[in-house]
C-alpha cells in the first residue's frame, strides 16, 4: 500500500517539467487515479510552475518549488509551495473565451484551465511563501472511491466533465 | 515532441507526436517558422492524433498558426479527446475543421486550395497600380454593358411617386440593380414603405421605411420563383461584366469610395478608348469604414415636403434621412451595387436626359464633384476572402449563403473599401428598363 501523499522538489528550470509530469503519473497510477484526473492534475500544475518559473522566480533562482499531492476521500488534493514575491494566480480577471482565435489577448489562459479542470482552488501567502492549493473531485471508471449513496455521479463543478 | 514537416503539394502536413507543453510547442513553433516563413504552401493541416497532451502553450502555437495561415486554409485531424476538452474550455475548438484521418484531410485542403489559388489564372493576370492601391484583372465579355433606367430619380427627390409609376419586375440572379422599392403581394403592403433597395447575386435586399430600420431580404431559391420586386426607380446592369478585378487597398483603414471610383476613372481613361465615363460595378469588399444613409419615409406624392423643396435639401434631409457622421459599421463584408460617372469625361456619347434619370446629389454626401456615385451596400460580419479569389459570383455566393444581413444602406463615398472583388463593366449606354410591367 503506498503512501496517501507524495511531495516533489522542483528546481526553478522548466526542463523540470519533465519530472513534474512523470511525479503526477506515477502518484496517479498508484492511487488508481483516471486518465481524465491525471490529465487535469497534469495540466494544471504545470501550468502553475511555469508560471512560477518565468514569472515568479524570473528563470535562475535557487529557492524551490515544493508540490505536494495527496488523495482522501476521493477527491485530490495538490499543494504547490514556491518562495517567490507574493502573488495570487487566481486574481486576475476571467478570460474571454468567446473572443476570436484573431482577437484574444496572450496570457491568463493556463490559469483559465486550471480553474476549469479543479473543483476549487485557493491561495494564500504565508511566512515568505506562496501557497496554491488546488482540489478535484476524482472522476472516471478507476477512480476507485466510493460514489456518496443517492447520488448517481461524482459532484463537482470543474468544466471538464463529458459532453452529455 | 517529435514533428514531421511534409509537402503534399502546396499543402503542408505538421505531423505532432508527444506532448504539446511549453517545451514542445517551441519545438512546434520552430518548425512552423522554418517551414511556413519559405514560400511554396498555400494551405495547413496539422496532424495532432498522436498528441496526447497540450497546454495553454501549444494553444498559443495553434492560435499564432491561424494568424500565419489566414487566409489560407488550416485542417486539424485526430484531436485526442483531452486535448480537444483544452481547446474547448479556451474557447476555439470550432476554429478548425477537424477530420479523422491526415489523407482526407490533406486531400480537402489541396482541393482548397487550387479553388483559392486558381494558380494558372492568377500567375498569369495583368496588374496595375493605381494611387489607392493595386488591381488584378480577370478579362470578362467584350460585350457592350447598358444600364437600364426605371423611372426618374426626381420623382424619388421631389417626393412625387403614385401608384401608376410603380412597376414591377422580376430579377435574376445576373442582374445588377440599385434603387427604390420593396417586396410585397398588394401595392397597400409596400407602397407606403418603399425604401433603398438593392439587388446583388440573386439576392434583392431593401430597408422598409417601416420605421423598424430593419432590411428586409429575399434569395428565391429557384428560377422558377416569380418574385416581382415592385420599384419607382431604379437603374438595372444586365449581362456579365467586362473585368472582375481584385483590389487591395494600401491604405490600412481601406480606400475610400470617391478614391477607388476616381482612379478607376483614371485607369480606364489611360487603357480602354471605349470607355465612355460611365461605369457599373459589384463588389463582394472587406470594408473598413461604411458611413451610409436611409432614407426614412416613402417619397411618395401624399409625403411630399410642404416646402416644396427636395427631401435632400437642407431643410428637409435631417426629417427625411437617417445618415452616418461617424462610422455606422467597421470591418464588415459589403455587397455594393453601384454606378458611378466620371465628370472629368465628357460624356457626349450618352444620351444626357437618360444619365439625369439616374443621378443626383446628396448634400450630406461630401465627395468631391470630380465624380458623382451611386452606391447601395448591405452588410454582414466580415468573411475574409480567399487569398486568390477570381470570381466575383462565387465570393457573393459565400455571403448570400450564410442567409443573414445586418444592415442595409445608401453608402457615402467616404466609405472605405480595405479589399474586394469588383466585378466592373463599362457602360456602352444608358436605356429606358421597357421590362418593367
Amino acid at each position: 500500500m503506498s503512501e496517501p501523499k507524495a511531495t516533489i522538489t522542483l528546481r526553478s528550470d522548466l526542463a523540470e517539467i519533465e519530472r513534474l509530469s512523470e511525479f503526477i503519473a506515477e502518484f496517479g497510477e498508484a492511487h488508481g487515479l483516471s486518465h481524465k484526473d491525471i490529465f487535469a492534475f497534469t495540466l494544471s500544475l504545470e501550468e502553475l510552475v511555469t508560471n512560477v518559473i518565468n514569472y515568479g522566480y524570473k528563470g535562475d533562482s535557487e529557492l524551490p518549488i515544493v508540490v505536494t499531492m495527496s488523495v482522501h476521500d476521493g477527491t485530490v488534493c495538490a499543494t504547490l509551495d514556491d518562495q517567490a514575491p507574493p502573488f495570487d494566480p487566481f486574481s486576475r480577471k476571467e478570460v474571454d473565451t468567446t473572443l476570436s482565435v484573431e482577437d484574444r489577448p496572450i496570457g491568463g489562459l493556463g490559469i483559465h484551465l486550471c480553474k476549469k479542470m479543479m473543483d476549487t482552488v485557493a491561495y494564500r501567502f504565508t511566512e515568505g511563501h506562496n501557497l496554491v492549493h488546488l482540489h478535484r473531485v476524482l472522476r472516471g471508471p478507476s477512480a476507485g472511491v466510493a460514489v456518496p449513496s443517492g447520488s448517481a455521479e461524482v459532484p463537482g463543478d470543474g468544466d471538464d466533465n463529458d459532453e452529455p | 515532441m517529435n514533428i514531421t514537416t511534409e509537402d503534399r503539394g502546396q499543402c503542408v502536413l505538421f505531423t505532432l507526436d508527444g506532448r504539446a507543453d511549453g517545451q514542445g510547442a517551441r519545438q512546434w513553433q520552430a518548425a512552423i517558422n522554418d517551414r511556413l516563413g519559405k514560400p511554396g504552401w498555400g494551405g495547413v493541416v496539422l496532424d495532432l492524433s498522436g498528441v496526447n497532451y497540450i497546454s495553454s502553450a501549444g494553444v498559443r502555437v495553434l492560435a499564432h498558426l491561424h494568424r500565419t495561415c489566414t487566409p489560407s486554409p488550416l485542417f486539424l485531424v485526430g484531436v485526442q479527446d483531452y486535448c480537444m476538452k483544452v481547446l474547448k474550455i479556451s474557447g476555439i475548438h470550432k476554429t478548425w475543421p477537424i477530420y479523422s484521418t491526415a489523407a482526407e484531410a490533406v486531400a480537402i485542403c489541396q482541393q482548397k486550395i487550387s479553388e483559392n489559388t486558381a494558380p494558372d489564372v492568377w500567375d498569369t493576370l495583368q496588374t496595375a497600380d493605381l494611387p489607392c492601391g493595386r488591381i488584378r484583372v480577370v478579362p470578362g465579355t467584350a460585350d457592350r454593358c447598358s444600364a437600364r433606367v426605371l423611372g426618374r430619380i426626381n420623382n424619388v427627390l421631389d417626393s412625387t411617386i403614385t401608384r401608376a409609376d410603380i412597376k414591377s419586375k422580376r430579377f435574376s440572379e445576373t442582374e445588377y440593380s440599385l434603387g427604390l422599392g420593396g417586396l410585397g403581394g398588394n401595392m397597400d403592403d409596400y407602397f407606403g414603405i418603399m425604401g433603398e433597395m438593392i439587388t446583388v447575386g440573386g439576392t434583392m435586399v431593401w430597408l422598409p421605411t417601416d420605421g423598424n430600420d430593419t432590411p428586409d431580404f429575399l434569395t428565391p431559391r429557384n428560377d422558377g420563383e416569380d418574385v416581382l420586386i415592385h420599384t419607382p426607380f431604379s437603374v438595372t446592369m444586365a449581362g456579365e461584366f467586362n473585368m472582375t478585378l481584385i483590389f487591395d487597398s494600401n491604405q490600412p483603414r481601406g480606400t475610400t469610395m470617391s478614391a477607388l471610383y476616381r482612379a478607376l476613372f483614371d485607369w480606364l481613361r489611360a487603357t480602354r478608348p471605349d470607355f465612355r465615363g460611365a461605369l457599373a460595378l459589384s463588389a463582394c469588399a472587406e470594408m473598413g469604414d461604411v458611413y451610409g444613409a436611409g432614407v426614412l419615409r416613402s417619397p411618395v406624392l401624399e409625403n411630399k415636403p410642404q416646402n416644396g423643396l427636395q427631401i435632400t435639401h437642407q431643410s428637409n434631409y435631417s426629417s427625411w434621412f437617417e445618415y452616418d457622421e461617424t462610422p455606422r459599421l467597421t470591418n464588415v463584408t459589403g455587397l455594393i451595387t453601384g454606378i458611378g460617372l466620371d465628370l472629368r469625361h465628357s460624356l457626349d456619347d450618352y444620351d444626357r436626359e437618360l444619365v439625369g434619370r439616374c443621378f443626383y446629389l446628396n448634400p450630406a454626401n461630401t465627395g468631391s464633384m470630380t465624380e458623382m456615385l451611386h452606391n447601395h451596400a448591405v452588410f454582414c460580419p466580415r468573411i475574409r476572402l480567399p487569398a486568390r479569389p477570381t470570381s466575383l459570383e462565387k465570393e457573393i455566393a459565400e455571403v448570400t449563403k450564410r442567409g443573414s444581413f445586418d444592415d442595409m444602406r445608401h453608402l457615402f463615398d467616404a466609405s472605405t473599401i480595405q479589399r474586394a472583388v469588383i466585378g466592373l463593366s463599362l457602360i456602352a449606354n444608358f436605356e429606358p428598363d421597357y421590362e418593367g410591367q
